[in-house]
């Protein structure tokens, strides 16, 4: 063990024009992952927030009494889809419409009776925030005798799903592509580490050095040197995230379960690589 | 000590690489293996190291048979075996002590050991002297004694040189040959491939085997023993 330590870091010590290479190329490959996350994980936000929007608004009659109301509302929230409903009375529609358009605010106060009739704002389950279920609610309200119209945004919703489904499947295929560019610029600098160091594995096992004494330094060396690029790709990506935040726009950073998936990755596919490599010259020099 | 027996050896070209060669090589000889280049000398010394496997036949080194050792196994012939190149083939960016002692590491000579055993290995091939210095700043001929004195690191019964003076001058090749007559002297089989005739001229004592295009076409027989 004292050995493979040792040699493990007399190794990169000895060629730090290639260690310091191999680990660049790991980082950067890294990071360029990790702005890719970056991007994805900050979309996805910006979705959900999009998704949350998603709501079905039914309008009352004015004839519609209190228990009336009270009843529509029960149904409502015993319907599947449903999550929560708001009343919104004939009052709070005008203070939000005298709010909210200011430019009408005169005509509003020059009202004699209120126009703008009480709503119930039903917020859908997020599993059912789809155009599908939507309408379902639509259907089921619509044709309450107390109710006057149903509002849902169908077309934005419809819009936003089909943006969601196109995001999902852009994100799969570039965080496919990103991944499988990003594993072999690890797996090929690692390689060329090996490779530098053939002649070394070639007198090891010359002098009668078993395979796992050759192998261990190499694994140690790979899974260091993966790490190392990780660790460095992550924090980079890191400061742009910060650095974006102070002067562009805010942006959240990625969830710690991604970076230690991406961490563990660099560390796998450095011990693989180097793994596979040197058997690769072992059995070339001593089949 | 090695035993080849009716062995031949076919790579991708259709002219097979060594051609039904038989030979037995006792224990404590120096032996010259000599022909022309491609005529199967480093075929002969990799079959023997057991780089690589006979087509047809069978090799005994020092009772490890080519048919039943499992590669898995080789290293335990490799520690018994010496392998000297033309090329030297030492670690580039090291010292001449760690050459040997990266070699002692190896084959898990305790650490306390590794310095002492170095040393006196360096001293055994006359390069005590300079084993701070790294191997870059050596002649070829120190490079070669280097070399000499890793293949000794494991105690080896054999020593195999493939060309081991190929690239050096008259005064080198002189000191090297002195020191691998003394290493017979202790007992080491020697097996030294070369097409220098002039080195096998002036060492008549030695056994001479000849290959021509893979063909053993001449063995001297055992002649002296050192």
């Amino acid at each position: 063990m004292e050995f493979v330590f040792r040699e493990t870091l007399a190794s990169l010590h000895r060629s730090p024009l290639l260690t310091g290479l191999s680990i660049s190329m790991i980082s950067l490959a890294l990071y360029i992952l990790g702005l890719f996350a970056l991007t994805v994980h900050n979309f996805y936000l910006v979705l959900e927030e999009m998704e949350e929007r998603v709501q079905v608004v039914a309008y009352i009659r004015d004839a519609a009494t209190p228990e009336d109301i009270a009843n529509l509302r029960q149904i409502l929230i015993s319907a599947p889809e449903v999550a929560e409903v708001t009343l919104v009375t004939k009052a709070e529609a005008l203070q939000k419409a005298t709010r909210e358009l200011p430019e009408f605010k005169d005509i509003f106060s020059n009202l004699g009776d209120n126009p703008l009739p009480a709503s119930l704002e039903i917020q859908l389950r997020p599993d059912s925030r789809t155009p599908e279920r939507s309408q379902s609610v639509v259907i089921s309200i619509s044709s309450h005798p107390m109710v006057e119209g149903v509002e849902s945004g169908q077309e934005w919703v419809e819009t936003f799903f089909a943006l969601s489904r196109i995001a999902g499947a852009a994100s799969l295929l570039f965080g496919v592509a990103f991944s499988v560019a990003s594993s072999l610029i690890i797996a090929s600098v690692v390689r060329i580490g090996v490779l530098a160091r053939r002649q070394e594995i070639e007198i090891m096992q010359l002098v009668g050095a078993k395979d796992r004494f050759i192998l261990y330094p190499f694994l140690a060396e790979g899974a260091l040197t993966g790490l190392t690029g990780g660790i460095l790709g992550i924090f980079l990506t890191y400061v742009t995230a910060r650095l974006m935040t102070q002067y562009v726009f805010t942006v959240t950073w990625i969830p710690a379960s991604w970076i230690l998936i991406g961490m563990i990755s660099t560390l796998t596919l450095g011990i693989i690589t180097s793994g596979v490599s040197v058997q690769r010259h072992l059995k070339e020099i001593c089949p | 000590m090695i035993k080849f027996t009716s062995v031949t050896k076919r790579y991708s070209e259709p002219e097979p690489a060594l051609k039904d060669v038989t030979f037995n090589l006792e224990a404590g000889q120096f032996s010259f293996m000599t022909g022309h280049s491609g005529s199967g000398k480093s075929t002969v010394l990799k079959l023997a190291h057991m780089a690589e496997r006979p087509t047809l036949g069978d090799i005994f080194v020092n009772g490890f048979s080519s048919k039943r050792t499992a590669r898995r196994d080789i290293w335990k012939l490799r520690r018994q075996v010496g392998f000297i190149f033309q090329d030297f083939r030492l670690l580039p960016n090291r010292t001449v002590l760690e050459n040997i002692a990266f070699v002692l590491e190896v084959i898990n000579t305790p650490s306390k050991e590794i310095k002492e055993r170095s040393r006196i290995l360096l001293n055994k091939v006359q390069l005590e002297a300079k084993s701070d210095r790294m191997i870059e700043d050596l002649s070829g001929g120190e490079q070669q004694q280097v070399a000499i004195g890793r293949a000794l690191a494991g105690n080896p019964v054999l020593l195999l040189a493939d060309e081991p003076t190929g690239n050096l001058d008259t005064e080198s090749t002189k000191n090297i040959m002195d020191l691998f007559w003394s290493i017979n002297q202790s007992g080491t089989t020697v097996l030294m491939a070369t097409h220098d005739l002039n080195l096998i001229q002036d060492h008549p004592q030695a056994r001479l085997l000849e290959l021509h295009s893979g063909k053993l076409i001449n063995d001297s027989g055992i002649k002296a023993s050192y």
